[in-house]
């Protein structure tokens, strides 16, 4: 009897049990999916992204759908760090996955306080710092479009922790490569990218924004292949692991990830669609990797073959 | 405090065949939620973009309460993306025995609500439910109390599922149903065939009152004394009015909003709506902390 493909990959100092991670703000802070997802199977759970003080979030209407996307500005509302620190991790500890606190602020000192009491969490696998969020005023994304903020948030939380740090990346930079290798420089351990594209959405009849917050962040089937490139050409310039993400709904946008060089892919939006999506692809990554005879999930990794374009066109 | 306050409010034991057969839910226990492939019975034109879906979804008819609604989706779609709320308009068979149906009310609005009246008997739809706070019933209630359901278009799709309860709790269930046109008082003769009485109002006089469904509720509060609750599910602006005059009135009222969803379990956030808690606001979850809202909790 053959066994079953590894799927165990290490990215930096974070090993994983797999590399299907749910993708923070998509899959609450886990417990919601316990009716539809056996959280133990899961390579690790990103929670939603987490500020120091609560926050309501956003006034709506705060999604919207788009062709094959949908649009959301939710504004990051969440519990508080210390809150997610006292009753949401206890409640994830028994599953034995592990557990990625998302931590933003907005200001440097911020980012720093958050993601130091988030460390006091016993448990934690990691840390998720998000420099990435179009929807609030000061979500991040001033930091993560800016050569000089990345590094000087990314520095602040290097110093306070030293769980694995993974910087997430926005994709509405002209040059992602070059913030990714400030990260990298100011302490990052993992990159995972990409955060949502900036959109908006009309509605004619009424001549408005549909948003109450006027902006969001595109997700879906509808980003992935600029997701995709942006993940390529970072695994290309840069040596550091990899999360890919964006628009991931199956097995195959799973391993179109891994080819093009992440170690570890997260399912956001697929979440909304069907909640066991997770472990649905994880299902199809074994049955795909023993279909195709291989034994371990790495060989799958940057495995893209760069001697002549595709010739099948039978999609 | 409002005069409903010390009411006595149970959360309504579910289905008939639970009450039946003396099983009962216990509040600790997890929600009962199934993700299922159904299969299309049948897809009635009712006329007016009108559609009452039939689908074999055992499971979740089982375990559907009045009020919940369910997730639609075609599995492996990825245009439209996102699965689309509706309310469960009633289970079958409606008799008391074990339900096996799920219907499902609903009009062409967009791309969503187009496929889903282009389903043909034989055909499949992903079910994700029962999702959502059920209605609740008063009880016990004095004699020939009413329980007025104030529909606006197709938010009528809600309230057959909701008649027999109301019934086996003794109310006497009056439907307040305003559309636009006759054309769009979809099921009101099953509703009369049921029992229920019920009062139109168009809004191009083409039937009943010309006017808003509000009207209607104005005149029912005004005449009738021994209104116990009221149920209203509609469009916002309607909900807004129908939500003020109430608290103006003191009657207790259960509102069933809706709203765009991304996920309907909890997990996205999207679908919230402001509501008074403490000595503040908060935006509660519409697919899990409602549908169902007391009229007196919605800040609009």
């Amino acid at each position: 009897m053959k066994a079953a493909p590894r799927l165990e990959v290490q990215l930096g100092p974070l090993k994983l049990k797999n590399p299907i991670i749910t993708a923070s703000g998509t899959f609450g802070y886990g417990t919601e999916f316990l009716p539809f997802v056996d959280l133990s199977r899961l390579g690790g759970i990103c929670v939603k992204g987490l500020s120091l003080s609560p926050r309501k979030g956003n006034a709506p209407p705060r999604t919207f759908e788009t062709p094959a996307g949908m649009i959301n500005a939710i504004g990051l509302a969440n519990v508080g760090v210390e809150e997610f620190v006292r009753s949401k991790l206890p409640a994830l500890r028994p599953y034995g996955t592990a557990i990625i606190a998302n931590v933003f602020g907005e200001t440097v000192e911020e980012y720093a306080e958050v993601a130091r009491i988030a460390s006091t969490g016993e448990g934690l696998a990691a840390l998720e710092i998000n420099i990435s969020c179009p929807n609030t005023e000061r979500g991040g994304m001033v930091f993560g479009c800016d050569p000089d903020g990345t590094r000087r948030v990314v520095s602040a939380v290097r110093k306070v922790t030293s769980l694995p740090l993974i910087v997430k990346l926005t994709p509405n930079v002209t040059d992602i490569v070059s913030i990714a290798r400030v990260a990298v420089d100011a302490g990052a351990d993992i990159l995972s990218l990409v955060n949502t594209f900036l959109g908006i959405a009309v509605d004619v009849s009424r001549r408005r924004l549909v948003l109450a917050n006027g902006v969001g962040g595109v997700s879906g089937p509808a980003i992935k292949p600029q997701a995709l490139y942006l993940v390529h050409r970072v695994c290309r310039e840069l040596q550091v692991p990899v999360i890919g993400m964006g628009g991931i709904m199956n097995v195959s946008d799973a391993l179109e990830f891994m080819l093009v060089g992440a170690r570890a892919i997260q399912i956001g939006t697929a979440n909304f669609i069907d909640p066991a999506s997770s472990v649905k692809i994880l299902d199809g990554l074994l049955q795909a990797l023993d279909h195709l005879g291989i034994e371990d999930v790495n060989e799958m990794v940057g495995a893209l073959k760069t001697d002549g374009p595709s010739q099948d066109f039978s999609t | 405090m409002l005069a409903h306050a010390n009411l006595v409010i149970f959360q309504a034991l579910c289905y008939d065949a639970r009450a039946l057969s003396g099983e009962t839910m216990s509040p600790s226990s997890p929600p009962s939620i199934h993700d299922l492939s159904a299969r299309v019975i049948e897809n009635r034109d009712l006329g007016a973009s009108h559609f009452l879906l039939t689908l074999q979804a055992e499971p979740v008819a089982a375990a559907a309460c009045p009020g919940q609604f369910a997730m639609l989706r075609f599995a492996g779609r990825m245009d439209p993306l996102l699965p689309r709320p509706m309310s469960i308009s009633d289970v079958l068979p409606a008799d008391g025995s074990h339900p096996v149906l799920l219907q499902i009310l609903h009009k062409v609005v967009g791309r969503g609500t187009q496929l889903l009246a282009a389903l043909k008997p034989g055909e499949r739809l992903q079910v994700l439910g029962p999702l959502g706070k059920p209605f609740s019933v008063p009880s016990p209630v004095a004699p020939g109390s009413q329980a007025l359901m104030v529909a606006g278009g197709i938010g009528v799709a809600i309230f057959p599922f909701l008649v027999p309860m109301l019934q086996r709790a003794g109310l006497k269930p009056v439907l307040l149903f305003g559309a636009r046109s006759s054309r769009e008082l979809v099921r009101k003769d099953w509703f009369a065939r049921q029992g229920v009485e019920v009062r139109t109002a168009t809004e191009d006089g083409s039937e009943g009152a010309k006017g808003f469904v509000t009207t209607l509720l104005q005149e029912a509060l005004g005449s009738s004394p021994e209104v116990a609750i009221v149920y209203a599910c509609g469009p916002q602006a309607m909900l807004k009015a129908v939500g003020e005059m109430l608290i103006a009135s003191g009657v207790s009222a259960q509102l069933s909003l809706e709203s765009y969803m991304g996920c309907g379990i909890g997990a996205c956030l999207g679908c919230v709506v402001k509501v008074r808690r403490d000595s503040g606001f908060a935006y509660a979850r519409i697919c899990v902390e409602g549908p169902t809202f007391p009229a007196s909790e919605v800040l609009w």
